[in-house]
């Protein structure tokens, strides 16, 4: 594959700059803010962020899938394997979307179709991408899929009523993988089940991309599935990431203000701790986001020149990105 | 599943049975003397009693309310017409055919334009297409299906002279007008339910889904979305059998078609009672065993409902609601 | 205690009416199509109540030699076979058609909550008695049933009444019902129950206060589908008869001259056709102020 690739330095995904807006009611919501990203081929990379931060907004885009009502991709560039899909027309596209990207929704309750039988369901996105001379046969590949997430073949022909939240989301996670895609966009895949679930589902999930060598950008706001699956992470606040670096990176030395917040609001198994320090204040209104930082208003560390202008990303020798102009001062206070 | 539809068909037998005696009463004190009304206005005083004699109307009414169930739910025979002497179910046999033929047409316009348009103005939601679609329905729900009807007839028979104005004598084209005519009421609101209901759907998960699969996007719209915006839309045909049924005598009696309509109404107005009582009763008995199907029609497009069909404990929950 | 909870619950309850009541005209307000909707109405209503004075001509008022004019500054509409003034006859028309649709809804709306309130409320054998005589009523189509019962009562403005009212009592009991089973699963039902609120009370001053909604909108649509019901039943011959200027009843008089003076069928049909587009108008308008949920 990589042979094919024209540009080889570029990564497997590649996104620059990726801007998205939606408007409703003649207000502006500012959901993705110049994100920049890139994912190698078997790596996973995890972002993280409060609801509401673009998380969602980023995979849609990455599929371009966003609402037709009121979503716009302003700009940027979406690269995988050398193709800037934001450029390509709706049929190439079609022919990418489940089957060399694939995404895993957040609520198996509301995403299968309740009229369909699960079986068809899966055999449905095999069958859109069968290659010319193809001889799968798609039923029994779906039966196939339904084995390999720990569902009998036999429950093909049930609906999506007839299951359980936990098997539900594993016919979602067969359907995403049903085409082996390069390129897996999982949107908080076990933040709906109970958590005895959330561990089989990452773990069904992990086998299946281990298999595959898949590519996955997780999205969470569970600091606990990042550290248990990924391997780079993205921290993201209103819109824009604000923290960027390998697993250990950030969990060793968080950086921006809102990452160690976020680590403060964890509990601390080992500490006996009376509180846990949830971060001061609310997210930003989307539509009406502050001047310089979009933290600011937030940030214990804060001044007037966070405020005035946009803030730049600090990149430390060893590929920590951080989009905050008072590193140092926190360096030191944090020490 | 089985069990149900024949708890349901059992259910019609009461029904039809409270039909016939409302009927029957209603046409019993209705007043004025069918005997006079058969004879005319010169017939003797002997001739009046022995016709009333003859027509059973001397019993009382008890008497003849249980004799005429005797005949209709035991012998299966609504009787003759008082003035014909015909038998009624021969000819019901002949006209309802043609009152079928007149709600069915309808009914085939009405939902063949009124899903698309619905489909049309939930997929372009706040755009020209959608203002424009329901300015027409909300106009079709507005126009009176006779008034309507006279238009048509002043323009394509009178002016244009393309389709007949009156008559059944052309097939299939003589229906064209009338049905035409009694649609745009139904058009209108299965334009209108198609839409919210696909305003409804089309933000559901799983319609993400099916566009996250690659699903081209008329199969999303088409596919995906309108088989689960599809029960509203039932529904709604539902209610338009019945307002088609009851449009289609007004209609009937202006194109002249000889339905079940014109029947009815003719014999209202000729005080020929057991016309009006047989052709409403049968036409109750179809109309209900139509209801039956949309209910059937339910179960098979959407599972979960077919579900509660099949166990009777979840459905008394379901009746308790609707 | 529950005296004390319950004590300041009526200024409550009145206080939260009022602002929902200026809510939901304030809601009304901004809808367009529903203004427009309410102003043509008005002027419809206040047309047809000063047809005496404002007509041009009376509505029977003949002039032969002048039969089948058409429309011009003399006689807006034209005039009629036999040379009566057709905007007259309309504006005299109004007073029947809207005040028909207006009163056989009313009727069938009070005798619908009464059913309807005793089946939600009682629940059980009542209900079941209920709803099967509603069953067998509704099993036969409305328009059917409301030309047999015009027939049988025969013709004239409140037998057409009666006719219309007796045949859409079903369908606003049944709503009313549904309406009702919903709102008693509520937790102030128990509430009131438990403090041994007599049913009677319950009902009226509890139940059909909050399911007031749904009725106020059904019987906007109801008034315009009634108007043209009542146009229809006239039409056929059973309602209002000639030479009363009733909407329905023209048309049918307009019907045998329709190939040579179409004019004769358009006004009085227009006239139908624009009083049930405006009513849904304020219909639609109220659904979507009374449940902004109900809105796309």
């Amino acid at each position: 594959m990589a042979e094919k690739n024209p540009n080889t330095d570029r990564p497997f995904l590649d996104i620059k700059d990726l801007v998205v807006e939606y408007v409703s009611d003649g207000e502006t919501v500012h959901a993705v803010n110049g994100v920049s990203l890139h994912l190698e081929r078997g790596k996973t990379l995890g972002l993280v962020g409060e609801t509401g931060a673009g998380k969602t907004t980023i995979a849609k885009s990455i599929l371009r899938i966003l609402p037709d009502v009121g979503a716009k991709i302003c700009g940027g560039e979406v690269h995988l394997d050398g193709e800037n899909l934001l450029e390509l027309p709706e049929v190439e596209m079609r022919k990418i979307r489940g089957n060399k990207i694939s995404m895993i929704f957040q609520d198996p309750m509301t995403a299968l179709n309740p009229v369909q039988t699960v079986g068809d369901q899966i055999a449905e996105v095999v069958r859109l991408h069968l290659e010319h001379g193809d001889r799968t046969d798609p039923v029994e590949r779906a039966k196939e899929m339904l084995e390999i997430v720990g569902i009998p073949a036999e429950r093909f022909s049930e609906y999506p009523h007839q299951f359980s939240g936990g098997m539900k989301q594993r016919v979602v996670i067969a359907i995403a993988l049903a085409c082996n895609p390069d390129l897996l966009l999982a949107d908080e895949p076990t933040t709906a089940l109970d958590v005895t679930i959330q561990a089989q589902v990452l773990d069904l999930i992990a086998d299946l991309r281990n298999k595959y060598n898949t590519a996955m950008l997780l999205i969470t706001h569970d600091m606990g599935v990042v550290a248990q699956v990924c391997d780079d992470v993205a921290v993201i606040y209103a819109g824009n990431i604000v923290e960027y670096g390998t697993k250990r990176q950030v969990f060793k030395h968080p950086t921006h203000p809102y990452t160690i917040g976020l680590f403060g609001a964890i509990p601390d198994m080992n500490e006996d701790e009376e509180w846990l320090h949830p971060i001061d204040g609310l997210p930003p209104d989307p539509t009406n986001l502050p001047q310089g930082c979009a933290f600011s208003p937030r940030c214990p560390y804060a001044t007037d020149e966070c405020r005035k202008e946009a803030i730049k990303v600090y990149r430390t020798a060893d590929g920590h990105d951080c989009r905050c102009c008072r590193i140092e001062a926190i360096a030191k206070k944090e020490g | 599943m089985g069990r149900y539809i024949i708890k349901r068909l059992l259910w019609m037998i009461p029904i039809a049975l409270g039909v016939a005696i409302l009927v029957f009463t209603l046409m019993t004190f209705t007043p004025g003397d069918p005997a006079q009304t058969l004879l005319g206005a010169t017939a003797t005083e002997e001739d009046l009693n022995a016709k009333r004699e003859e027509l059973g109307l001397n019993d009382p009414y008890f008497v003849r309310l249980f004799d005429y169930l005797g005949d209709v739910f035991i012998r299966f025979d609504l009787g003759n017409s008082w003035i014909t002497s015909v038998s009624i179910i021969d000819t019901i046999k002949i006209r309802m055919p043609r009152t079928v033929i007149l709600t069915v047409v309808t009914l085939i316009i009405a939902f063949g334009l009124g899903i698309p348009l619905g489909v049309l103005a939930a997929t372009h939601q706040n755009k020209w297409q959608d203002s424009v679609s329901m300015v027409l329905a909300m106009i079709g729900v507005a126009i009176p299906n006779f008034w309507l009807a006279l238009l048509l007839v002043v323009a394509f028979s009178v002016k244009l002279r393309w389709l007949p104005a009156m008559g059944i004598e052309m097939g299939l084209i003589s229906y064209i007008l009338p049905a035409l005519s009694n649609c745009t009421g139904a058009l209108a609101n299965c334009a209108r339910q198609t839409r919210s209901s696909m305003l409804d759907v089309i933000r559901a998960d799983y319609i993400t889904t099916a566009r996250s699969k690659g699903v081209p996007e008329r199969s999303v719209i088409y596919k995906h979305a309108l088989k689960n915006a599809l029960i509203p839309i039932i529904t709604a045909a539902g209610t338009a059998f019945g307002r088609l049924l009851g449009g289609a005598m007004i209609i009937e009696t202006i194109f002249d078609i000889p339905g079940m309509g014109t029947y009815i109404i003719g014999s209202l107005n000729n005080r020929d009672y057991p016309v009006v009582q047989g052709g409403t009763i049968f036409l109750a008995i179809v109309f209900s065993i139509l209801m039956l199907l949309v209910d059937l029609l339910y179960a098979a497009v959407d599972p979960r409902i077919k579900a509660q069909y099949a166990s009777s404990k979840k459905r008394k929950k379901v009746k308790a609601n609707a | 205690m529950p005296e004390t909870k319950t004590a300041p619950a009526p200024q409550q309850h009145k206080a939260k009416k009022k602002s929902e009541f200026m809510r939901v005209m304030r809601q009304l307000s901004k809808n367009k199509l529903a203004m427009i909707g309410i102003a043509v109405l008005i002027i419809e209503i206040l047309l047809a109540a000063l047809a005496p004075w404002i007509a041009p001509y009376e509505y029977d008022k003949m002039d032969i030699p002048n039969a089948f004019a058409t429309p011009s500054a003399e006689h807006l509409f034209g005039t009629d076979d036999m040379g009566r003034d057709i905007f007259s006859r309309v504006l005299y028309g109004g007073r029947y058609s809207i005040s028909t649709g207006i009163l056989a809804v009313l009727i069938s709306t009070v005798l619908g909550i009464c059913v309807g309130s005793v089946a939600g409320y009682f629940g059980g054998q009542v209900d079941n008695i209920i709803m099967r005589l509603l069953d067998i009523i509704q099993a036969i189509p409305g328009m059917l049933l409301m030309i047999v019962i015009a027939s049988v009562l025969g013709p004239g403005f409140i037998n057409t009444v009666i006719a219309l009212s007796v045949g859409s009592i079903p369908a606003s009991a049944r709503m009313l019902r549904a309406q009702m089973l919903k709102e008693r699963e509520n937790e102030y039902i128990e509430a009131s129950q438990s403090i041994n609120c007599s049913k009677f009370r319950i009902i009226f001053s509890h139940l059909l206060p909050n399911c007031m909604s749904p009725m106020i909108v059904s019987s906007t649509m109801g008034v315009a589908q009634t108007i043209t019901t009542a146009a229809g039943l006239s039409f056929i011959g059973l309602g209002v008869q000639p030479p009363t200027p009733e909407w329905g009843a023209m048309l049918s008089a307009a019907r045998q001259f329709m190939r040579q003076a179409p004019h004769l069928i358009i006004f009085p049909g227009l006239a139908i056709a624009l009083t049930v587009l405006v009513l849904n108008f304020v219909g639609d308008g109220l659904r979507d102020a009374l449940d902004p949920k109900l809105k796309n």
